[in-house]
Formats: structure tokens, sequence, C-alpha cells
């Protein structure tokens, strides 16, 4: 009597677009460590950053809200002591999930941008959010052409795809409460720019993103920039959106880059360079104050403050959403797929992590700040971990 | 919308149509309320799946309209596979189906599968809460086990050294029901489930605080209970204060929120709900569970088993499955369709009657099941099989060396020759151990006196011989006993504290010492061993006396940097994935800290205040090294991706639940040589367990009343159940392994062999196994 064979269990894995996709497009090592193996980073600024303006944000949201469904407007610009209440709330709600700011400037930083991201950016964008944190989910195809037989390992077909978007806009454009505003302004200019008629009352999904306007010369001219990737990531928002009920057509997608709102010395210092060279696409208006601001601030000066309408171009990025370009997305959003279940097959056929992962990070930042440093085979900087230094 | 035959023809184009008692509960619209009693390996998952596909193509439900959940992640991630899996695969069948109308293809283009609401009780909670959070209210923060026993530790014990008091301690110690190993682990635990319990079975909390009655010379109840009050209101306000909740306060939040009426966006989309895995659902949950199926209807459909309820000590209640009928019936006012699902698929004839008859051994079991429940049927291709084995022998040591070979004939062999001849083979088409499972109560490699127990035999036996077969075994050794955890554990102890100076100054680490000792010891050899040029050794020195060589150490470092620090120098932790999965446990318990300490993970040091850098030192030994040391912190099981195809899995029975094996060897009585009662709890309960006395304590303070059978009869039905659902695993092959001394025809009473209540085997003179 011969016994039957077991079955793999049929489950469908589940893949994100910021969690698994772009933490494996930054290097496909430190995504196994970080988010398969569950592998806390020491440096989680970044993420502290990130979450803590995203939460402020959509605190200060639902307040606006909550006072607009009792009749009242209040739009920001609020209080210092509003604002502050609101962060030290976002703060401590962080720190539950054991994220820290880790330093006095840093956290001072963080206050002074979501700050600047309520008072500034709030009155603009709040009167068109019609529903903040949108889960999406879909599934797919497995992409099982790309991935060689020998590292198959699963008995499903399909994989499930999710997202969170930060806010779903609605924008109707007849509304006169809208005219004026500087947001539905910088969308309809990019409409015209493209030739584009949308409908009366459409949808935009936004994304906020915990960094400044990235630069259009790619790190590596061989791989997808993140300017491309997080294309792809308005792309497959707007795709799952569109199937959703209570969905209007989503005619673009928006990201909007905080860090702009507020830059640092280091970022103005960047923008400088990125200007002279030609690799950024929003540049100060000829002959006007923001021009003449930045190209008057040296280094060591102390910072300007650049206009809003300036500030606010260069944060927001308008994604046009049409058939093909979400057809693109979805497929490069496959073909990541199949490198991370490649490098999961090769892990269990061949017992080891280290040389079954992709090691494809670009960004110098990527690796300084990774807990494998030292072992990565592929970062020769740091050949053994250093004992702390500091000032005592 | 689609026609339930369009239904079908699209469904049996890639899968078997299903059977009549299955349609039945497919067929019914959404608003009949269902009752499924579905014995083990009939179809269930494939039921719920299709109800819920009719549901949205037949019936024309939104998919988020639905809520599908059930007990475990692992089978949450299958009913969505399912769901999705089959959904898509289906609706690809429809629109190819030429006799549909292309309206109706339009129609099913728009249909989004994906909203199906599924998961968990807890994750669904979360969800909810998060999702259809009311302005002004937090998204609910989870404290996971540790940090809830943390808190439970510091603020309800050790404040005003509750811990000590006489009465709390003997409160405590009744339920725990004896001293052994007592200690303020044990209370903590003990204070948590009584929190878990409070809102699991509705306790009317302030009735049962002031029910202390009994005052004695060395007791007082009520004083007790004071107490017992504090500690838990203090443990209250420490959640609170962090803007967290644990699994229990989740639950009740929402259960709260949806009789406040405020979660009603969430509650006016739903329009059915779906609960798998019914019998092992507390008051707390039916609770939530009615109150969704009151925002669509009543349209509720419970499947279950009550056979197969095994996590009483979890808070779940049975009766609340098997009496579901009667309890929907007062509530809602009309009584749900009940549905048995008895023909089972997975199994052969004989093991199938096999567990038939054990269901029906016992007479005072037959009383807690659902009534009128039939014997399970076999299905229509069903083999007859070969009989039930068993494998018995005198001692263990001949048993594990037996067994192995029995293994190494059947999967590198050329087979087992079975009494009657039958030649027993792997599968030629790549069969391999990973088709076998070994069951037990317990995959701990040694007992509490550390004595070596089966699984460790085994293991030791199959590694012999020249084809040595591996086993796969996550819990059967103490996290804490673990090589490699024992050279980094004591690598991290003699980082942070060198020597152990600092260790010796902190009290109430029962027990944690001596794991300290020997992990230092595991790597200070480790260390003496290294090439003198080894760069683990500046490092480690470095960390030691705080001195980086040049410039001058931080006043302050995370934990984790000496962490990382220590891991480049192991490669077992980096590059192996098993490694992996202990490093995971050292950086959990890192954030745990972070989550709860004083110093939030991070090594201070200030050499004007010492005793500042020593209280950060001892916060870390005590909350992340501690517990992993006393083995409070487990492996996370949902980081191994399946059971590894060329290793024996060795699992426990609660593990195994929801599974199947070709080949299932459960260990009936390999710890058993004698009627001893310190295992009386393992094969014939005489009382109950702390479960049982909980139960006891707080039932009389809810709803449901004092349990109506005695604390051994629970214990023992739970016992029972337990066996069902181990010889309920096999496909092909059932074997029974044990010592002699437990053989039926052997004075060593044991339920798993027959033993009913009265004190006798029914399968003294009629073995229903053949004997290898």
């Amino acid at each position: 009597m011969k016994l039957s064979k077991r079955p793999a269990a049929y489950a469908l894995p589940s893949y994100s677009l910021t969690g698994d996709l772009l933490g494996f497009l930054r290097c496909g090592l430190q995504y196994r460590y970080t988010r398969i193996g569950k592998l806390p980073s020491t440096r989680p600024v970044q993420a502290w950053f990130g979450q803590f303006i995203h939460g402020v944000l959509e605190e200060s949201y639902r307040r606006y809200d909550l006072a607009r469904q009792q009749g009242r407007t209040d739009l920001p610009p609020w209080d210092d002591d509003v604002l502050r209440e609101i962060c030290d709330l976002i703060k401590t709600r962080l720190a539950a999930q054991q994220l820290f700011p880790w330093g006095e400037d840093l956290e001072k930083l963080g206050y002074s941008r979501a700050k600047s991201a309520v008072n500034e950016l709030g009155p603009q964008l709040f009167p068109l959010i019609h529903r903040a944190e949108v889960r999406l989910t879909g599934a797919r195809a497995l992409p099982l052409g790309l991935i060689p037989a020998e590292y198959r390992f699963r008995e499903a077909d399909r994989y499930e795809m999710q997202g969170v978007i930060d806010v779903v806009t609605n924008v109707q454009l007849y509304d006169p409460d809208l005219w004026g505003n500087l947001v539905v302004k910088l969308l309809l200019e990019d409409f015209k720019a493209r030739s584009v008629k949308p409908q009366a009352e459409f949808e935009v999904i936004i994304d906020y993103k915990g960094m400044r306007r990235p630069s259009l010369k790619p790190l590596d001219p061989g791989q997808p920039s993140f300017w491309d990737i997080y294309g792809w990531q308005a792309q497959t928002y707007a795709h799952l959106r569109q199937a959703q009920a209570d969905s209007l057509p989503v005619v673009a997608g928006m990201i909007i880059y905080l860090n702009e709102l507020l830059p640092t010395r280091g970022d103005l210092v960047r923008l400088k360079r990125e200007l002279r060279e030609g690799t950024t696409d929003v540049v100060p208006q000829v002959g006007g104050e923001a021009e003449r601001l930045l190209g008057q601030w040296q280094k060591g000066d102390p910072m300007p403050v650049l206009p809003f309408e300036f500030r606010l171009r260069r944060a927001i990025r308008v994604i046009p959403v049409t058939e093909e370009t979400v057809t693109e997305a979805l497929e490069s959003f496959d073909r990541t797929v199949a490198r991370i279940e490649v490098c999961r097959g090769k892990e269990l056929t061949e017992g080891q992590v280290m040389s079954t992962w992709e090691k494809n990070a670009v960004d110098e930042s990527t690796c300084t700040a990774c807990d494998a440093r030292t072992f990565c085979p592929s970062y020769g900087v740091e050949k053994e971990p250093k004992l702390p230094r500091g000032n005592c | 919308m689609i026609s339930l035959d369009e239904f079908y023809r699209a469904y049996t184009q890639f899968r078997y149509s299903p059977n009549p008692e299955q349609h039945d509960t497919i067929f019914p619209g959404p608003q009949e309320p269902l009752f499924i009693v579905a014995g083990p390996g009939t179809g269930k998952t494939t039921c719920l799946t299709l109800r819920i596909l009719k549901l949205i193509v037949v019936d024309g439900v939104p998919p988020n309209g639905i809520l599908a959940t059930t007990f475990t992640k692992k089978a949450a991630a299958e009913l969505r596979s399912r769901i999705l899996g089959w959904g898509f695969q289906l609706l690809e069948n429809l629109q190819a189906d030429g006799a549909i109308s292309d309206n109706i293809k339009d129609w099913l283009q728009t249909v989004d599968i994906n909203q199906v609401m599924t998961g968990t009780i807890d994750s669904l909670c979360e969800q909810v809460l998060r999702d259809y959070r009311e302005a002004g209210s937090q998204p609910p923060i989870l404290a996971d086990d540790f940090v809830s026993k943390t808190l439970l530790l510091r603020e309800g014990l050790l404040t005003d050294g509750r811990y000590r008091d006489d009465d709390l301690d003997q409160l405590l110690l009744e339920l725990q029901g004896g001293k052994w190993g007592w200690n303020v682990g044990k209370k903590t635990n003990l204070l948590q489930q009584i929190w878990d319990r409070r809102f699991q079975d509705q306790v009317d909390w302030s009735l049962f605080l002031a029910s202390g009655e009994r005052v004695e010379p060395e007791f007082n109840e009520q004083r007790a209970l004071d107490l017992l009050r504090e500690a838990i209101a203090d443990y209250e306000t420490a959640l609170g204060d962090r803007l967290m909740v644990d699994f229990a306060r989740l639950e009740q939040t929402v259960l709260e929120r949806l009789r406040q009426g405020v979660l009603t966006d969430f509650a006016d989309q739903l329009q059915v709900v779906l609960v798998d895995e019914y019998q092992d659902s507390n008051l707390m949950q039916e609770c939530i569970y009615f109150e969704l199926a009151k925002a669509c209807g009543g349209a509720l459909t419970v499947v279950g088993d009550d056979d197969q309820s095994l996590y009483r000590f979890r808070g779940a209640t049975v009766e609340l499955f098997s009496e579901f009928a009667s309890r929907y019936g007062a509530v809602f006012g009309r009584q749900p369709t009940t549905i048995f699902l008895k023909t089972n698929y997975r199994s052969t004839q004989r093991i199938i009657e096999f567990v038939n008859d054990y269901a029906t051994l016992d007479r005072s079991y037959q009383v807690v099941r659902v009534q009128n429940k039939p014997r399970l049927a076999h299905g229509p291709t069903a083999a007859a099989g070969v009989p039930v084995l068993g494998m018995f022998r005198p001692d263990l040591e001949t048993l594990a060396r037996d067994l192995a070979d029995f293994l190494r004939q059947v999967f590198r062999g050329s087979g087992y020759a079975l009494p009657d001849g039958t030649l027993l083979e792997a599968n030629d088409q790549g069969g391999d151990l990973g088709d076998c499972t070994l069951l037990c109560s317990s995959p701990a490699e040694y007992n509490g006196s550390g004595k070596a127990r089966l699984p460790f035999l085994l293991r030791e036996h199959l590694m012999l011989g020249h084809r040595p077969m591996e086993v796969f075994n996550p819990r059967g050794q103490e996290l804490s006993d673990i090589r490699i955890v024992r050279i980094f554990g004591g690598r991290l102890l003699e980082g942070l504290d060198p020597g152990g100076a600092i260790e010796d100054e902190i009290s109430g680490l029962n027990g944690i010492s001596d794991t300290f000792g020997e992990w230092r010891a595991a790597a200070i050899e480790y260390f003496e061993a290294l090439d003198p040029t080894h760069g683990l050794r500046d490092f480690a020195t470095g960390w030691a006396t705080r001195n980086p060589g040049s410039g001058k150490w931080p006043r302050s470092v995370p934990v984790l940097e000496l962490l990382y620090g220590l891991v480049h120098y192991f490669p077992e932790l980096h590059d192996d994935p098993e490694g992996q999965i202990y490093l995971e446990v050292f950086t959990r318990q890192v954030s745990a800290c972070e989550q709860v300490g004083k110093f939030s993970g991070r090594v201070v040091y200030d050499p004007d205040n010492e005793g500042l850098g020593d209280a950060s030192v001892k916060e870390l030994l005590r909350d992340f090294l501690g517990p992993i040391a006393s083995g409070t912190v487990k492996v996370n099981e949902d980081l191994m991706e399946a059971f590894p195809r060329d290793r024996l899995s060795i699992l426990s029975i609660h593990q195994s639940k929801g599974l199947e094996f070709p080949l299932v060897i459960v260990d009936v009585g390999a710890d058993f040589k004698s009627n001893h009662k310190a295992h009386r709890f393992k094969r014939f309960p005489v009382d109950g367990g702390t479960p049982h006395r909980m139960e006891n304590l707080l039932r009389p303070h809810t709803e449901l009343e004092s349990p109506g059978r005695s604390e051994q009869d629970r214990a023992f039905d739970d016992l029972y159940r337990q066996f069902f659902v181990a010889y309920s695993r096999p496909q092909e092959v059932l074997l029974l392994v044990g010592l002699e001394k437990t053989l039926p025809t052997s004075k060593v009473s044991n339920v798993a062999m027959g033993w009913t209540r009265d004190g006798s085997s029914r399968w003294h003179n009629d073995e229903p196994f053949v004997e290898i």
C-alpha cells in the first residue's frame, strides 16, 4: 500500500505596496531581515518621521471633519497649543508602537514640519478630503512565467495585493468653495498641460511621503528610480480604488512630499545643486521671490522662508492615471512579486539567507542605516561592527 | 445575478460537485440562520467558501456585506485564500459561459470579491475599531502577551507588595491547584486569566468582587478579592495611559460600541455573518456575533464541532455551540436550521469506524454532545484501508528504536510489512517524511524531571545509521536550551553585565539565574575557543568595559546596537533561516522592553551616577533576557513557511487541529509506566485543572451560571475530545504508540486506550488495533 503525498497548504501570498514591494526594491536582503524576519531597525528615525506627520495630518483632519459635521468651519491654521496637543498625542501613540524620535532636534523638526503641514497645507487639502486611510486589496495571477519551476513552492496561483491610501479626495470642479484652492489649481494646471479634460466630479488619491521631492536623476540607470516606483504605487492604488463600490472615476494620483513644506538646510543645499544640474522638475519662476531667495542663500546663512506656493509646487506631484499607465504599473508589480517569490523559493531550497536574496540597494543611505551592513556581502564600507562612540 | 445551476456549472469545472448535505449549507438564502455541525474531514471550509461565493453571485450580497471569521490566523488565511482563489476562478468561468447574458457578465465584472471581510475575531475587531473609528477616539494599539504580563506583574502584583500578600496568594494558589513551581510568574499568569475571563465570560465584576465569604484562620477571601480589584484596576490604568488595549479589552470595546450603536457605518453595511470553529467561542464572542447578526436581521451561520473543542483553557465554552439552536432562538425568536455534515472525505473506512466507535465509548460523554449527532460516514470512493495499528514496547528506548526503524523502512527503505503481508510504502512520486506526523499531548523532549521523552529518543534514533532522518519540532526544546540561544544570550549578558555583578543585585529572578549562569558559561567557553585575532574579542571586551578604544562611550545606547553587533559574528543567526527565528525572539523582547520599560530598551552609561546605568541594565536583564531564559517567550511559528517535506513533524494535538496527514502516529502512552498520580490529568483525570477551577470561581457571577458538570467530568470530556481530534487526523494510516503497560489489558487507566469513566477499558477484551 502506497501512502499518498500530503498536498501543500493552499494559501495566497499577500504583498503590500509599501511594506513589501517598496521594501524589496530598496534592498532585497534588508527586506528579508526586516519585513519577513520582523527584525526591528536600530535607526527607525525615518519611520518615526513619516508616521508622525501622517498621524498628525490624519488626527487634524478628523477634528476638522468632526467640526464640519457639527456645522462649524474650523479650518487651520490653528494655535500652537492645539497643534502641540495633537503632536503629543501622536507621539504617545507612536511610542506605544516602539517608534521614538531619539533626539530633541529630530523631535523639534518633526513638530515644526507637522505644524507647517497642518497650518499651510491643511486649509487647501482638508476641504477636498472624502475619506482618509482607505484600505485596498486585490488579487492577481502569480506571474509563474517569471518564476523558474525549481523555485515555485506554492499551490496557490494568485497573490493578494494590499495597500492603504492616505487620503481620497472628491473634487467637484464647479464647487464655489474650491475656487482659489491651490491644490485644485495645481491639478487643473497639470490637466491642462496634458490636455486632459476631467469630468465635473472625480477622485484624486493622495499619498503622503515623509521625504523630499526626489531628483529626476536615477541613482542606478539600470534600475527603476524611486520616482518611477512611487509612480507605479499611485497607479496601482488608483486601480484598486477604482474597483471599490463608492469610488468616483480616479483621474490622478497625487504624492505630497511633506519635507518640501519645511525644508532643512541640507534639503536646500541639495535643491540648489539639482537646480544647477537640471535634475529637478519644479524650479522657481524666473524673476520670482523664490528664485531671488534661493539665489542669495548660502549654506551658512539663516534659513529663508520660501513662498508657500513654491513650496507647495515642490511638494505636490500629480500622476495622471490612464488604462495604459495602470497596466504598466501592474506589470511592474508582478515582476517585483516574481523576484520576491524567487528569493523565497531559493531560500527554501538552499537553506541560506544571504546568498539567496537580492542585494539590490542603489542608495547609499539605505545601506548606512542597515543593521546588516557589516556582514552584507555587497556592502564593503564597514567590515566589522563599531563600538558606540559619543560625547559623554 | 446568476442562477444556482450556473453557479454550480462554473464551480464544477475546477472542483467536485458538493454532496447533498454540503449543498444544504450552500443553498439557503442570506437571511437563513444556519447551525452547521461539521465532523472532521467533512469539507466545512469548502462549504463556507461556497456559501460565501454563492451569496455574492447568486443572491447578490455585496462582498463588503459579508463577514467571515475563524479561530486561528492560519485558518483565516486559508479561508481567505479559498475565497479569492476559487472566487476568481469561478468568475472567469462565468465570463466564459456562453449561456450567461452580457448584462450579467457586466455586473459580474463589478463584483470585487476582495472586499469580503475575513480574519480572526481579534483581527476583525482591530480592523473595525481602526477603520470605523469615530472622531475623538483613538485607534487600538495592541499590547502583546508579554507587554500585558509585564504590566500585570509590575502594576498589578509588585505595586504595594501585593505579590507577597497571603490572602491573594491563597486565592491564586487554589486556582493553580498545588504549590509545584509556585512563583510570581505563575501568579501573573493566573491574574491574566482572571482578567481575560472577566470579559470572556462577561462576569458581573462588582458582584464577583463582593462575593468573598470564606473567613478562615489563614484566609480571608474578601480581602483577597479586594486586592484583586486593586491589582486589576492598576493594570487597566497602565494600559489606558499608554493608549493600549489587550486582546480581551479589544473585543470588549467592540462589543460595547456595537451595543451603544456607534459603529453604525460598519453595522449598516453588514448583511451576513459567518463564524467557523464556533465550538471554541466564549460568551463575549457570542455576544459580539449576536450583535452583528442583529444588524443584519439575524443572518448568522455558525460552523463547528463540539467533539473538537480544545480551548477551554483559553476561555472557550463548548456549550455555546452545542446549545446554539436554543440560545439563538432565545435572542432572535426563531430557530436556525441545523445541518449535519457527516461524510468524511479524509480518512479510510477503517479509520472512520475507529473514530466513530471511540466517540461513543463513554456513556457520560454522550450527554454533552450535540443532540442527534450522526456517526461519520465515509465518502463514496474511500478505501477500506489497513487496520488501525499499535506499537507497544516494554520500555521507551525500545519503542523509540522500533518506531525509528518503522519510519526508516517506510520512507527510506523498501517498505514496512504489516502482519497481514501488506507492504506500507511511501509515495513513489515524491513521498517523504513530511507525509507523516507524530502527535503527542506535549512535543517537549524532556519531562519536568529532566528525563528524555519519546520526541527526544525518536530524534536520536532517526539520526542513527547511514541514512539519517531529521525531525521538525519547534516546541520540542526549551528555547533557552538551544545551543545558539545559550551562546548568544550569554554574550549579551556578558556585554551588559560582565561577571554578573549587577545580576546579583536583582531580586525575584527565581529560576532564571541558573539559566543565566549556564548561558554565561556557554558564551565564555565559546569565547575562549576563538582565534586570538577574532573580531568578536575586541567588540565584546569593548562593550564589557564600556570602552570604545578612542573617544567616549555615549550616555545612552540602544541595546539593539549590542545585539546586531554580536549578530555579525554569528552566521547561524544571520544566514540560517532557523537562526533568524531565534534572533527574532531576542529582538521582539527588546521591542517589548521599549514599550514598557523606563529606559526604553537602552543601556545608560553615566560615570557620575553608576546607579542609573546599573538600573538600565537591571531592566534589560529582567524584561529583555529574563523572559527568554524563563521560557515565557516562545518562537513565532508564523515565521516558519511550512512543515518541511524531508522531516518528521512532531506536534501537540492542539497544533494538529485542522491538519491532516497520510500517516499519523499518536503517542497514547509513552510516558505512562504506572497509575502514578502525577500524570493522571494526561490520561485519566480524577479532578479538574486550572481552567475548570477558574470556571467554578467566575461562572456563578455570569449569565451562564455555575457549570452543570463536575470538575472531573469536564476534565474527562476535554481529554476525550483531545484524542478524538488526534484519531481523526490521518488519511490512510493511524498508528498508536506507547509502553506495554498502557495497553488496554494492563492496569494503567488511560482515556486514549478506551477507558471510560466507570474505570474500565472497553477495549480490554477486544483491541481495535493490530499490534506491530
